[in-house]
This record gives structure tokens, C-alpha cells and sequence, in this order.
């Protein structure tokens, strides 16, 4: 190793990379929640497309960082809908970040889980394919157990 | 008793002996593979290598620290949900940084707010025993806070550069829609304002000859 000053870039970049991780390292808490997200099974569920989305054209869609919102005034409902080509699931996801109701078509009853980063929740749906979960609030998705095959919506942020 | 020279080259030589200083890329196309195959093991792997990455590309978009959690995690949920899409697994670092800036945009999308994040990021290093440790934590602090004086581009790039596993200039450019060519100037420039971000300015003075 040869020396450094700090009018050497690459040593200046190897000291900040070294500042960045003590002063701002990754909690564990996230890197536990990641390697929970990595045992739920992806494989063996055919993903479904998400084809429309109550949020797309949002004009709240603002990315500035020289302001400080509380937030936007009231909180209302997403409704997003994904398809394959053999079924198709529409979900409300409420407002209040905990409930999401759906159905899905052609009807059917079949079992529904709601997947969140850390908790399973299971529905049957009824004869016309509806159904109602709670969750805790964060991303989530839903997995339908399909007479055809599991399918697996793609992880929404709510 | 400002600064003595002598601790900050042995400072600067512990961290180019930091893994960022340059080891090997994990084989991402293996992994990859035996992720998309369900292994476990594979999958944990791929957060391990990835996790610094992806916690740094977040930094700069003023997301609270929970939001940065949940950003973080989901953008593990993306990538395991979109294994068997990668077409260039080895390119996994560029694709990851891609789609953890995505979800940073999502979020904040979603929420119908921006949140600027005044939750302090220095932690306090534990137990500084001696003189020279105590120079180390001023060194590193005043170069936190003089890195987090920079504009916003400087941030973004400087934590790119700095990222682990190493992105090629050509990801980066692609991350940040910034030409290839300009990166290096923009690097020196943003390395420049650093130097002499009046923080940092006593650390520099005296470590040159």
C-alpha cells in the first residue's frame, strides 16, 4: 500500500467511502427484513401485470426537496388492477394503509393470501370472487391460489 | 491540539483497506441463478452484497429513515420478484441502484408528500480511547459534514463512486443520465468543493507537506 494525502482523489474517495458507513450504515433491522422478503417464494407463481393504477397521472407527483409537506389533504383510496392471462384481481387499498378489498375474475372461490414484508394474512374469496383482508400498513401483495396455478401480483407501495 | 498528520495517513490507509477500496465482484450471474432456482442461501447472499448499494443510492432523496427502510426492502421484494427478468445478471449492481431509485420515486409518489429528512445521520462512534482515535472521529465527522454541505449531484455521484459493490462509469452514467464523459470532471470538481469545504479545510492544511 503506498501512501496517501488527501490531495489524492482515490484516497479522498476511500476515506468518504469509510465516513459514509460509520456515519450512515445499514441498520440491521433493514438487512433482517430483506432477508425475510427473500424467503417468501417467488418461484412457482406466474406474475401478474398491473394494468391500471388510480396513482399513475396523480398531479401530487411533486419531487421537490426544498419543501416540507405534512401531507396531501385527504387521504384516499388506490385502486389498482392486475391481470395474466387467466385472471384478473382488482384491489381497493384503502386509505387507511391497512385494508384492502378485491375480487377477482372470472369468479371463483379460491384461497388469497395478502403478503406484507413481514406477515401472511389468508381470505377465501366468496362465490362472486370478493374478498376482505387487513394488514399491517407497508408494501404488500397479494398471491391468489388459482384452480390454474398461484399467482402472484408484483409488490405495491402503499 | 488540532491535527496531527501523521494519524490522518494511517487513516487514509486503513480506509483504502476498506472493502470499498476495491475487492471482487461476487459472481452475480451464479447467484442469480441459484436465486431463481429458490435457493435460500443464494437469495441472503444477494442481500449481503447488495445491501450497502442500495442503502446509499436512497441517501440523497430526503426520505425519513423509516421510508428509507421500507424503500430498502422493497427494493429486495423487486428483485426477487423479477429474478427471472434479468437478462444481464452480471450487471446486477447497475440494475439494483436503478431500481432502488424507482421505488425511492414510487414512495414518494405514493405518499402524495415530500419529506425532508432532518433526522440526524451522524451516529456517535463508540469508545475513542486514545488522541489518535479521537482525530480519526474529527476527520471522518467534519468529512460527513462537509459531504453532506455538497449539492445534491455532487452527493449522488460521490456516493456511486464510493458504492460496493464498484459501478462502472458507464452504470453511473446511466443512473444519472449524465454523459459518460463528464463524469470524471464532474468527479474532480465535486472532489474539489469537498477539499475545501471550510470544515474540512484544517484536515487538508495539515496533511499536505
Amino acid at each position: 500500500m503506498t501512501h496517501f494525502d488527501l490531495s489524492d482523489d482515490d484516497g479522498l474517495l476511500a476515506l468518504l467511502s469509510e465516513s459514509l458507513d460509520r456515519a450512515d450504515p445499514v441498520p440491521a433491522d433493514a438487512v433482517r427484513a430483506a432477508k425475510a422478503v427473500a424467503q417468501l417464494s417467488d418461484v412457482d407463481a406466474e406474475l401478474a401485470e398491473l394494468v391500471a393504477d388510480s396513482l399513475v397521472g396523480d398531479a401530487a407527483l411533486l419531487f421537490r426537496h426544498d419543501v416540507t409537506m405534512e401531507s396531501r389533504g385527504e387521504p384516499s383510496d388506490r385502486l389498482v388492477t392486475f391481470a395474466t392471462p387467466q385472471v384478473n384481481v382488482d384491489l381497493d387499498l384503502q386509505a387507511d394503509g391497512r385494508t384492502v378489498v378485491g375480487a377477482i375474475t372470472p369468479p371463483m372461490s379460491v384461497d388469497v393470501d395478502l403478503e406484507t414484508t413481514g406477515q401472511m394474512v389468508r381470505a377465501r374469496t366468496d362465490e362472486l370472487g370478493r374478498f376482505h383482508l387487513t394488514t399491517s400498513p407497508g408494501r404488500c401483495r397479494l398471491r391468489i391460489h388459482a384452480h390454474e396455478g398461484a399467482v402472484v401480483t408484483p409488490w405495491i407501495t402503499r | 491540539m488540532r491535527l496531527a498528520p501523521p494519524s490522518t495517513l494511517r487513516l487514509m490507509r486503513a480506509a483504502a483497506d476498506h472493502p470499498a477500496g476495491g475487492s471482487a465482484r461476487p459472481d452475480f450471474a451464479e447467484l442469480v441463478k441459484l436465486a431463481r432456482d429458490g435457493d435460500l442461501q443464494a437469495k441472503e447472499a444477494l442481500v449481503e452484497a447488495l445491501q450497502r448499494l442500495v442503502w446509499h443510492t436512497i441517501g440523497d432523496f430526503g426520505l425519513s429513515r423509516d421510508d428509507r427502510q421500507d424503500v430498502f426492502a422493497g427494493t429486495f421484494c423487486r428483485l426477487f420478484e423479477r429474478l427471472h427478468t434479468i437478462r444481464e445478471p452480471e450487471r446486477l449492481p447497475g440494475w439494483i441502484a436503478t431500481t432502488a431509485r424507482n421505488e425511492a420515486h414510487t414512495l414518494l409518489r405514493a405518499r402524495g408528500r415530500v419529506v425532508v429528512s432532518d433526522e440526524p445521520l451522524e451516529r456517535e462512534d463508540s469508545e475513542p480511547s486514545t488522541d489518535d482515535r479521537l482525530v480519526e472521529r474529527e476527520v471522518r465527522v467534519a468529512l460527513h459534514t462537509a459531504f453532506r454541505a455538497l449539492p445534491r449531484n455532487c452527493r449522488e455521484l460521490l456516493r456511486l463512486l464510493t458504492a460496493m459493490p464498484r459501478l462502472s462509469y458507464e452504470e453511473i452514467s446511466e443512473l444519472l443520465a449524465m454523459p459518460h464523459g463528464s463524469i470524471g470532471p464532474t468527479r474532480q470538481r465535486c472532489l474539489d468543493r469537498l477539499r475545501s469545504a471550510p470544515e474540512f479545510r484544517p484536515f487538508i492544511e495539515g496533511g499536505q507537506p
